[in-house]
């Protein structure tokens, strides 16, 4: 039988703290070889080496600044960058028949636009968190929320480090859209960010999130569905954001095969 | 303040080589390894994952004391009593966390205690020693209506139980409520484990996954309870600790202290 | 239990209490089921399958193999939620769940059988890279542990491993325990004060932990179930079920 060849991966924003540690997961991973990195034009890594700069061993690829050049040289590429280059990079991808694992958060509705629309090209996978066990809980949360029905209040809690600038995290808002989508409501309508004062009883049905943040969590997230006389909760503790990256591979392997379409973390992972 | 490390090359003297490294107000003075170890000669905090720094790792320790105001032990036990020796002989502070001692070895700690600043705990950690002063203090405020329970989740690596951590968790019980730890501990239930003795503490002890320790301590009572819970995400808490214990000792009259001093807790 | 059954059955709209039974020689025998209900509480398990439609019992084991045969012999269904059950006795429970319908809940809250399911989903999609530990907490007077919940939640966690946990079990843990076995399902418990009943379900990986945890303020909730059970088991062919049969959950 005849080995596979490697599969090329290429990380745009690979400097970031998520880039780096995507190019370190596909030095180490047996079954993946690295294609480049690249980087915003301008920034001070350019030329450097792409493994040193993330702290390895160099291995003679240099940081570079065609993003365009990437996307034709590798199979995959795996972006967690910023918005406002996504539909840059979807472009590139639907142009060169890219495979593109989309990490990037923050995406808005003009962005998901665009991924359907490369999903006509090329293979998407699309997923604002990679991680095995976000992912599990989204089934899980279907599940419960199906079954359990209107008499359970839905409650989030999200607890994250001291620097994370959005709140809620946008895992939190996701879960919180899980339930609504359940439960054929709107979630704009639903969601309760904030309680403060004589607010009056809850209102029936609304999703509340209740955020902390301090310390250096990287991120736990919690479901509570409170009924009468018994409370269910459903938590998610993540300590290390390697475990994006190895999902990110994991998604770039999955993708290999697949026929062009927009495809989320779930359908990598077979949670569906 | 010069800080010495002896052990430099194991899991805890790299992180504490890092983490003096990265303190502002302290410098590293050297560090030291086992006689026979690969390490000997080679660059401190290169070994540690820093840059060069061209202080080398000696297997003799004398120099190291000669040249520190105060020195973190976090090595061997076998190798306890050379090194308080050297901290009384020098007139070194010594920040002492090593587990296991027999008697002859804390004899030796002891005795340097006679001549220098000694900081000596099992557990570095500043919310850890926090957590032990607070479980002893509602343990001695709270009576026998409220039972008391210690839950710990430990990686799935970690070879006993229940943790050294939680034996001194049900140890400051105890003691709040001026009881001994051995009459009252419940270790394991298992099939038909009968009422709840009176004032028992009882022990459960989860294992799995990759988790550096996590402590809660239960006070049930009835139609409410109280936790305490602390939750290590890194090995850095025993180091930032120790540090902090360096910090504190230097120009400390001579005397054995323990991390409640530094905390300030006793 | 039976009185908070009672209870639940009165208040239930479409619901009416038939008739209530007590152990031979107990003291409740001739007083009121129910207030207001007009009937006492006899020790003839005879008369209340013949007058019902459908019986709860959630009373003691040795009894529950009689139970299931005049529910049989009645053609009455039989919720029973009776637990430490010996294996003969259940064999003629089986027997008669062939004669008639009889739902054997492990656990009747909704929310616990809920956690069950997700337990199981959770255990089959998750590889044993992540450890399954699972922490019961209970009231200071249960007197054995683990309780029928940790060891159900166990043994969804094993169903969904496709494993015996029989084979994978690690109950109590002291002193030189070495490293933990890939694949092993631990319990531990907690016991004290008049706790609510908490349980917790721990898939430990590296890098991440997920937890699913259900607390039990009320006795309500399975008192709740049994009225549902019940109300399901009416007119259902006979057989032997589960609370997952009846919540749709299996």
């Amino acid at each position: 039988m005849i080995a596979r060849p490697l599969m090329r991966i290429g990380v745009t924003g690979c400097t970031g703290r998520m880039g780096r540690l995507l190019v370190a997961e596909v030095l180490s991973s047996p079954d993946c070889e690295l294609a480049g990195g690249c980087d915003r034009a301008g920034s001070a890594a350019i030329g450097e080496d792409v493994a040193a700069q993330a702290g390895l061993d160099p291995v003679g690829l240099t940081v570079g600044d065609d993003a365009e050049a990437l996307f034709r040289s590798a199979e995959v590429i795996i972006d967690c960058t910023h918005p406002a280059a996504t539909k840059n990079h979807l472009e590139l991808a639907a142009r060169h028949r890219t495979i593109l694992v989309l990490g990037t958060t923050g995406l808005e509705s003009e962005h998901h636009a665009a991924v359907d629309a490369a999903a006509l090209e090329t293979v998407v996978v699309q997923a604002s968190n990679m991680g095995v066990g976000v992912n599990l809980l989204m089934t899980l949360i279907e599940r419960a929320t199906a079954v359990l029905g209107p008499g359970y209040d839905v409650e989030i809690t999200d607890i994250h480090h001291r620097g994370k600038v959005d709140s809620p995290s946008g895992t939190a808002v996701m879960l919180g859209r899980l339930v609504a989508q359940e439960r054929h409501q709107d979630f704009a309508e639903k969601a309760r960010n904030v309680r403060h004062g004589a607010t009056g009883p809850r209102r029936p049905g609304d999703i509340g999130f209740a955020v902390s943040r301090g310390g250096d969590a990287v991120g736990d997230h919690m479901v509570i569905l409170a009924g009468h006389g018994e409370r269910i909760e459903l938590t998610q503790r993540a300590v290390s954001r390697a475990l994006y990256a190895q999902g990110g591979i994991r998604a770039a392997l999955w993708a290999r095969d697949k026929p062009p379409g927009r495809y989320s973390m779930r359908n990598v992972l077979g949670f569906t | 303040m010069k800080i010495g490390i002896v052990g430099c090359g194991g899991t805890m003297g790299r992180l504490l080589v890092q983490e003096v490294v990265a303190a502002e107000d302290c410098a590293l003075s050297g560090g030291t390894g086992r006689p026979g170890s690969p390490l000997i000669g080679r660059d401190v905090t290169e070994q540690a994952g820093l840059k060069p720094s061209d202080l080398i790792v000696a297997d003799d320790a004398e120099a190291l004391f000669q040249a520190s105001d105060a020195v973190i032990d976090l090595s061997v036990a076998s190798a306890a009593p050379r090194h308080a020796e050297l901290a009384a002989i020098h007139g070194v502070a010594l920040v002492h966390g090593t587990s296991g001692l027999d008697a002859a070895q804390q004899g030796a700690v002891e005795a340097a205690a006679g001549r220098t600043a000694v900081v000596q705990s099992s557990s570095m950690s500043i919310g850890v020693n926090l957590m032990l002063e607070l479980t002893e203090q509602v343990a001695g405020v709270l009576d026998d209506d409220y039972d008391i329970e210690i839950v710990e989740l430990f990686h799935r690596n970690k070879a006993d139980a229940p943790s050294g951590t939680s034996l001194a968790l049900g140890r400051a019980a105890a003691a709040g409520r001026g009881g001994d730890l051995d009459a009252l501990a419940i270790y394991e239930r298992d099939g038909e484990i009968g009422p709840r003795p009176d004032g028992a503490i009882g022990f459960a002890v989860l294992r799995g996954g990759d988790s550096p320790g996590e402590h809660t301590v239960i006070f049930a009572g009835a139609g409410e309870r109280i936790e305490i819970a602390h939750k290590a995400s890194s090995r850095a808490i025993y180091t930032l600790g120790a540090v902090a214990a360096a910090r504190w000792a230097v120009g400390k009259p001579a005397g054995l202290y323990s991390m409640r001093d530094v905390l300030g807790l006793a | 239990m039976g009185r908070l059954l009672v209870q639940e059955v009165a208040r239930t709209p479409g619901c009416a209490v038939g008739g209530g039974t007590g152990r031979p020689g107990s003291a409740i025998i001739g007083r009121d089921v129910a207030e207001g209900a007009g009937m006492a509480v006899t020790a003839d398990g005879e008369a209340l399958f013949a007058a019902c439609d459908v019986v709860i019992d959630f009373s003691v084991a040795s009894v529950a193999a009689e139970s299931a045969a005049l529910a049989a012999r009645h053609g009455v269904p039989l919720v029973l939620g009776t637990s430490g059950i010996g294996t003969e006795d259940q064999a003629a429970i089986a027997a008669a769940g062939s004669r008639t319908a009889i739902v054997q809940p492990v656990n009747t809250s909704l929310g616990m059988n809920v956690v069950f399911a997700l337990v199981k989903r959770a255990a089959a999609a998750l590889g044993t890279d992540y450890d399954i530990e699972i922490l019961g907490q209970q009231h200071r007077k249960k007197v054995d542990a683990p309780s029928g919940a940790t060891l159900a939640l166990a043994r969804a966690a094993a169903a969904g491993r496709e494993v015996d946990l029989g084979q994978v079990e690690q109950r109590g843990r002291r002193g030189a325990i070495g490293p933990r076995p890939a694949g092993a399902i631990g319990m531990a418990t907690v016991s004290g004060g008049d706790l609510s009943v908490i349980h917790t379900v721990f898939f430990a990986g590296t890098g991440e932990r997920l937890e699913l945890t259900h607390r039990g303020t009320s006795r309500a909730i399975y008192t709740r179930g049994a009225v549902v059970a019940a109300r399901w088991a009416l007119g259902r062919p006979p057989g032997l079920y589960s609370m997952a049969d009846v919540l749709g959950l299996a």
